[in-house]
């Protein structure tokens, strides 16, 4: 009996070791091949908002470093509330309804156009190094399971459930494609037993055919312009440690971390017309989150369609319900910052709150100031 | 009164007030024993003297004092002290009053300048569907690494 226990402690033991090791392979390997293996197919992302359901279909297309997305043909809607069952409804003019129809106008560096407009994304090379040590954050928060196999798209697909550790509450579960190793789907929760996201593949072509001149999009880097004749966008630029005293020196808002556990892995400045933001990603080991500053106050009039007021973050603010990655809109102290990423809603809004917000100056500075305004009017010596 | 025994008729109201000294006071009292028409004198006296203890004391009105006085010309000391008070408050409440008003406008007008240093902060659009590009492409190494699982750059997009 006890050599019995003995044993199974063992083997226990072993099984964890082993699992430790089996969800650490299974993401690298799919990190690798989502990177290198060309594809094209269908991908679908549904988000839950207050019981209402967002739902988007494109085409997909990936391969040599570059991935793109254009509005799908057709146009799928649940049938209702949660679930996954999907139906086809063709636009009354046979054209595609929703499925990346972005709204809004030109901005920033480049017409952005309407329903149309695919998106061609460079996938950065791999680093080897750098994605273990997301793997060790991921563990240090998070606690990853397996769980067992299961059809996707009619393939045998393995299943993984991540929970946070500190509550033990179901955050993801993860599916990914036994044969080629790619991930396929990805379901988010929201602690409990409720989705509030999906994101899938509806359909997937593993030896896909002209690949390259299929690729040819509309839009150069990151869909920044549809204009031929127009200049090529300098290339963004990375901010080292040193730049980042400098920036805070400046007056930018580059906090060490946030909320939740997320740090900062990258600092950009971009090229946006004539405008130039700084970007600040952060990353828990799962989730990542951009925090976006321009000088200046947002021109509210010119927000891409869906923006709704938000409620409940004490100030004013707006957030496109139901967007994937989560957006998120503000100006304080006459800077515009925008919040983009994939954390859960009760992450985001933590570190929303965590950054900077408008603030009424105080009412004797106010006075002060404008007293002085006055003076300085009606004194013969000024 | 036409039955007023008009010997001590004089002398009654005194009597009842208790005024009357030595022999007078002594002669009212042999009087009053034997006039009866007397008696009743002092007695309705009496009355009236209980029923006018009985009402309330009252203030007469600065104003009701003062007016018969103005109109002859000749106001009474107290009256022009009073008059200089009232003078002095009502100066003194039209200064206050005027100096409400100027403090009001000052401040609203220093609140209104006093806005921020530089004025309202020049608008910018927000290319915040590019922000999502940027995102997905700046987090493409992450765990969930195809970015097709980490978003729909399209934006919100989708019907409900």
């Amino acid at each position: 009996m006890l050599l019995a226990l003995a044993l199974l402690s063992v083997g226990g033991a072993a099984l964890a070791v082993e699992e430790a090791a089996g969800w650490r392979d299974l993401l690298v390997r799919a990190d690798r091949v989502g990177r290198s293996l060309p594809f094209t197919g269908e991908a679908l992302w549904i988000s839950w908002v207050d019981g209402e359901s967002h739902v988007t279909v494109s085409s997909v297309r990936s391969g040599s470093g570059a991935f793109s997305v254009q509005p799908a043909d057709r146009f799928r809607q649940p049938i209702a509330g949660e679930g996954s069952e999907v139906e086809t409804r063709e636009g009354a003019d046979g054209r595609s309804q929703g499925g990346g129809s972005q709204g809004g106008g030109s901005q920033g560096g480049g017409s952005q156009g309407g329903g149309s407009q695919d998106w061609l994304m460079p996938v950065p090379a791999v680093d080897a190094e750098g994605f273990a040590e997301t793997l060790d954050d991921l563990a240090g928060k998070y606690r990853i399971e397996i769980g067992g196999s299961e059809p996707i798209m009619d393939r045998a697909a393995t299943a993984l459930e991540i929970h946070r550790r500190g509550d033990g509450s179901l955050r993801e579960r993860l599916w990914v494609d036994d044969e080629s190793g790619l991930l396929v789907r990805r379901e988010t929760y929201d602690g409990g037993t409720h989705p509030i996201r999906l994101a899938a593949y509806l359909s997937l072509d593993l030896n896909p055919r002209n690949t390259r001149e299929d690729r040819e999009p509309a839009a150069d880097r990151a869909g920044r312009s549809d204009d031929p004749a127009a200049p090529p966008p300098a290339p963004d630029e990375t901010v080292g440690p040193r730049g980042l005293d400098a920036l805070r020196e400046a007056g930018w808002t580059v906090p060490d971390a946030l909320p939740g556990g997320y740090e900062p892995s990258g600092v950009y400045v971009l090229k946006a017309g004539e405008s130039q933001p700084l970007q600040v990603v952060y990353g828990d080991g799962l989730y990542t989150v951009s925090v976006f500053q321009q000088p200046g106050s947002p021109d509210w009039e010119s927000l891409p369609a869906g923006a709704e007021p938000v409620e409940g973050l004490g100030w004013k603010a707006y957030e496109w319900p139901g967007a994937v990655p989560s957006r998120l809109l503000w100006e304080a102290s006459g800077t515009t910052f925008s919040l983009v990423g994939d954390a859960p809603p009760d992450e985001f809004l933590a570190i929303a709150q965590a950054l900077p917000r408008p603030e009424a100056p105080p009412l004797g500075s106010r006075l002060a100031r404008g007293l002085r305004r006055l003076w300085s009017w009606v004194s013969p010596w000024s | 009164m036409s039955e007023r025994c008009g010997k001590f008729a004089p002398l009654l109201s005194a009597w009842a007030d208790d005024e009357l000294t030595g022999k007078e006071r002594g002669n009212v009292a042999a009087h009053l024993r034997a006039c009866r028409i007397c008696r009743e004198e002092v007695e309705g006296l009496a009355r009236l003297r209980v029923l006018l203890r009985s009402l309330p004391v009252r203030r007469v009105p600065a104003g009701l004092l003062t007016a018969p006085g103005s109109a002859a010309g000749e106001p009474a000391p107290g009256d022009r002290r009073a008059a200089g008070e009232r003078h002095g408050r009502r100066v003194a409440g039209r200064a206050a009053a005027t100096f409400a008003v100027l403090a009001g406008l000052v401040g609203g007008a220093a609140f209104s300048l006093g806005g921020p240093p530089d004025g309202p902060a020049p608008a910018v659009p927000v290319p915040m569907d590019l922000y999502a590009v940027d995102h997905l492409v700046r987090t493409a190494g992450g765990p969930v690494s195809t970015p097709v699982l980490v978003g729909a750059p399209g934006g919100p997009a989708g019907e409900r």
